[in-house]
């Protein structure tokens, strides 16, 4: 699904991404890890055709992402961290965005939005900010795209929301779709990641099965001490 | 899919982009009635106030206000999304083409700019016409379209600021981040005055021993002229140059056609 050769890529004259390889498949759900500034955003902007590599392959979809064409653009949506919203309602907002995405569904929408205890009528403006990035995780969810690409998804969310989150993405995950969820607050998540990848000094230096792991070691993995552990042995 | 171009997404994005900006458009209808509104006012002060004995009144004045600043404004928020971060994700996620972007962006800031203003402006022209004719009923009100200060009939130098002036701006809001519209105004003035000014020292080198030379405004809005004065009081005016056709091709065919042009590698190769 994902196909990274070889990236190289920086703003400026900092390097952010030195030989940088990846390939991600459908069915799993990755949780990419990082340091502050390490690059997670920035490797998820790459994958959605919004930064362009300085050299290197990167193929999305059978696509070349940096031409943002609309065949691949309505497979993929992008959970930013600090997502734009128009000044309207969330019902509204679906019936406008929805039929750029094929298999968006609105009453599934309206669940979601329901689990996570959003009004569909309300003005998105007058939400709090943890509203808004549920509205836009219902919606997110909602697309059905095969690719999920969310950048700090449960910043802004309470705890009962980010439990709902982990609920309704792990409902969401089908054998054809893959999710990439970029965050620093792993407790959160733990128990969502199929497969963990930590992005440490321009590369991916780790990329596991957390199934696999848990079976070795016979407990969950933490996660959180996986990448203290791999941080602070490749320095 | 057609990746190019597809009429169905199209409207999907035309109505996006109405549905989050109709409040905008009403609010520029609201301001080009107002600017007609005050224009009548004007006249209708100016012919019952004056002893003179005023024959006739052009409607078109306002239009051509109203398109200018129309185009200009337009120009410049059609792209708005481009003028911060966040909104620049948004715009550059959706599933829409380059060419539909551009070519949405381009029909709001240039037809349909043109569109209202003349609708608009026709449409108050003709309430309150009669209101004038009812008091001076020998007075001529015509929509005369003159672009330039020549006696001669409409020239094409109108059209370069027509087809430019939306190319500058457009291209002001896709890399001038905040504030884009005023930044592009002043580059424009300032690149103007820059050649104004360069224009009178070229001049000024290529005739030497004359008394005064003084030349059109430096944007190609009027048709080009020079005015040389050989001594005090005698003047040579109108030179005629035989490359005016290539200097009106480059100007009204070219130069907008590079613009737009850079504008859509431009919109193409956005990152954030």
């Amino acid at each position: 699904m994902i196909h990274l050769d070889n990236i190289q890529f920086g703003y400026g004259k900092e390097k952010l991404f030195d030989a940088l390889s990846l390939r991600l498949n459908a069915g799993t759900v990755y949780g990419l890890l990082g340091e502050n500034g390490a690059g997670k955003t920035s490797l998820l902007k790459m994958v959605s055709g919004l930064v362009f590599p300085k050299s290197g392959q990167c193929r999305v979809l059978e696509h070349e992402p940096r031409q943002r064409q609309p065949s691949l653009m309505r497979q993929l949506y992008f959970v930013a961290d600090d997502p734009y919203l128009p000044t309207t309602t969330a019902r509204k907002f679906a019936e406008i965005y929805g039929v750029f995405y094929e298999k968006f569904d609105t009453p599934l929408f309206i669940h979601y939005l329901s689990e996570l205890q959003v009004l569909p009528d309300q003005k998105l403006e007058k939400m709090s900010f943890g509203q808004r990035k549920k509205t836009v995780i219902a919606f997110a969810l909602a697309t059905n795209v095969p690719l999920l690409l969310m950048d700090e998804p449960t910043n802004g969310l309470d705890i009962p929301s980010k439990s709902v989150f982990r609920k309704l993405v792990a409902g969401a995950m089908t054998p054809d779709r893959c999710i990439v969820i970029s965050t620093h607050q792993v407790r959160d998540l733990d128990t969502l990641i199929d497969n963990v990848l930590v992005l440490h000094k321009g590369r991916i230096v780790y990329q596991e099965n957390l199934n696999k792991l848990a079976e070795a070691s016979d407990s969950q993995p933490n996660l959180e001490e996986l990448f203290q552990t791999i941080t602070l042995q490749k320095p | 899919m057609n990746n190019i171009f597809d009429f169905r997404r199209f409207g999907w994005y035309a109505r996006k982009e109405f549905s989050e900006n109709w409040k905008a458009l009403a609010l520029g209808i609201v301001a080009s009635m107002a600017l007609t509104a005050f224009t009548i006012y004007g006249r209708w002060q100016e012919i019952h106030n004056t002893e003179n004995v005023v024959v006739s009144i052009e409607t078109s004045e306002s239009l051509l206000v109203m398109l200018a600043l129309g185009i200009m404004f337009a120009s410049s928020y059609v792209w708005r999304a481009f003028s911060n971060k966040k909104d620049t994700f948004s715009a550059l996620t959706l599933p829409v083409s380059v060419l539909e972007r551009f070519l949405f962006a381009w029909l709001v800031a240039v037809p349909l700019v043109a569109l209202v203003s003349f609708v608009v402006s026709q449409t108050m022209w003709s309430i309150a016409t009669p209101y004038f004719l009812r008091d001076f009923p020998k007075l001529i009100v015509e929509p005369v379209l003159q672009y330039s200060d020549h006696s001669s009939p409409p020239d094409n130098y109108g059209f370069v600021f027509y087809l430019c002036a939306p190319a500058v701006f457009m291209w002001g809001a896709l890399t001038l981040g905040r504030l884009n519209f005023l930044k592009t105004l002043g580059i424009s003035i300032l690149a103007g005055i820059l050649f104004l000014w360069l224009q009178d020292k070229h001049l000024a080198a290529i005739f030497p021993n004359v008394f005064d030379v003084s030349s059109g405004f430096p944007f190609p809005i009027g048709r080009p002229f020079i005015n040389i004065q050989t001594t005090k009081e005698v003047f040579a005016n109108n030179l005629v140059s035989t490359f005016e056709g290539v200097y009106g091709i480059w100007w009204i065919f070219i130069v907008p056609l590079v613009l737009y042009a850079s504008i859509y590698l431009k919109l193409k190769e956005k990152e954030i």
